[in-house]
């Protein structure tokens, strides 16, 4: 399965036209091929960073039915003019290394982020090994997935997706934040103060409530 | 009532030779002023080789900080300077700016251990 996921951030004179822009992707979507799976939805209101608002989400088939979708009549005619002149940030990415929950989740929660090009690479495994021992260690998270980037679109590029899903926004804002796991080792990758802070600043952490779930 | 849990944030970086004095210091000026506004507590500075500065070796220069629990671990480290902007950039100058003076920096995060002394 191959996920293609957009956060829209739009312009201040179109922010009151969300509901409409989602109803309409939402109608668009099932005139697009190879599409498996479809979320959009309002970007949380807590614990969100540089993260717009709408999430769209789509699983297809393969990468190649996801290039198929955006080369689709419905594409042209039903989703770009909802589109025109909202920023987009967007990854495409292999959903591989993953665990799915037991579908009670309410939250979804996707850190996007990027390591700079002259990352030492053994940083950057260190980095993946690390971020999944939260999957381990934190267990309010009941569904993950980290997962690299095939493409991605926007201002800067994105390597990174760690999705996780919870119960409610606290198992983010609580457990995720205070275990020493998070702190006193995978953060050191964020951070300047570290020797091996790797990672971009420039993060897009974006949440959304949902009803069903998103990582399978 | 859960007793809050002491962090303890260690630097340590090996200074080149004959350049101690001025690596501490640097640090002394220009990163432990912003640090204690970030809620750090700078609890003892040690040194190897110990007492004098050997300038014909490399010496290793420890600062051990604390903080008050996870609170303020996240503190000092989503800290944001007077006009709200990110600090981090300013933590990424400094560093930078002391890279040729040292062979290289580490920092670690340790607690207690558990279980009795």
């Amino acid at each position: 399965m191959f996920v293609s996921l957009r956060i829209l951030t739009l312009p201040d004179d179109r922010v009151g036209t969300r509901e409409t822009i989602m109803v309409g992707l939402r109608a668009a979507v099932s005139r697009l091929p190879g599409v498996v799976e479809n979320l959009v939805t309002r970007v949380h209101t807590e614990a969100t960073i540089n993260a717009g608002h709408i999430v769209w989400r789509m699983v297809h088939e393969s990468e190649a039915a996801a290039n198929t979708a955006m080369l689709a009549p419905a594409w042209r005619s039903a989703v770009l003019p909802l589109i025109e002149g909202v920023e987009i940030t967007g990854v495409g990415y292999r959903m591989t290394r993953k665990a799915a929950g037991d579908g009670t989740a309410k939250i979804w929660r996707g850190l996007l982020f990027s390591c700079f090009a002259d990352a030492d690479p053994a940083l950057v495994r260190e980095l993946e090994e690390r971020t999944l021992l939260l999957a381990k260690y934190v267990p309010e998270i009941h569904a993950w997935g980290l997962n690299r980037a095939a493409w991605s679109e926007g201002r800067k590029p994105i390597h990174y997706i760690w999705e996780q899903e919870y119960d409610d926004v606290a198992g983010l804002t609580g457990p995720y934040m205070d275990t020493p796991v998070h702190w006193g080792v995978v953060d050191a990758y964020f951070d300047a103060d570290c020797s091996e802070f790797i990672v971009d600043p420039h993060l897009v952490q974006v949440v959304a409530a949902i009803d069903e779930p998103v990582i399978r | 009532m859960a007793k809050t849990l002491k962090i303890r944030i260690l630097d340590e970086i090996e200074a080149k030779p004959g350049l101690a004095a001025q690596v501490r210091d640097a640090y002394r000026a220009e990163y432990a002023p912003a640090a204690k506004a970030r809620g750090m507590k700078l609890e003892a500075q040690w040194q190897s080789p110990p007492a004098i500065d050997i300038d014909e070796l490399p010496t290793t220069l420890f600062f051990l900080w604390s903080v008050k629990g996870e609170a303020g671990w996240w503190k000092q480290r989503l800290s944001r300077k007077k006009d709200g902007s990110d600090e981090r950039e300013d933590k990424l100058a400094f560093w930078q700016g002391l890279a040729p003076l040292i062979n290289g920096r580490r920092r670690r995060m340790l607690t207690d251990q558990p279980g009795e002394n």
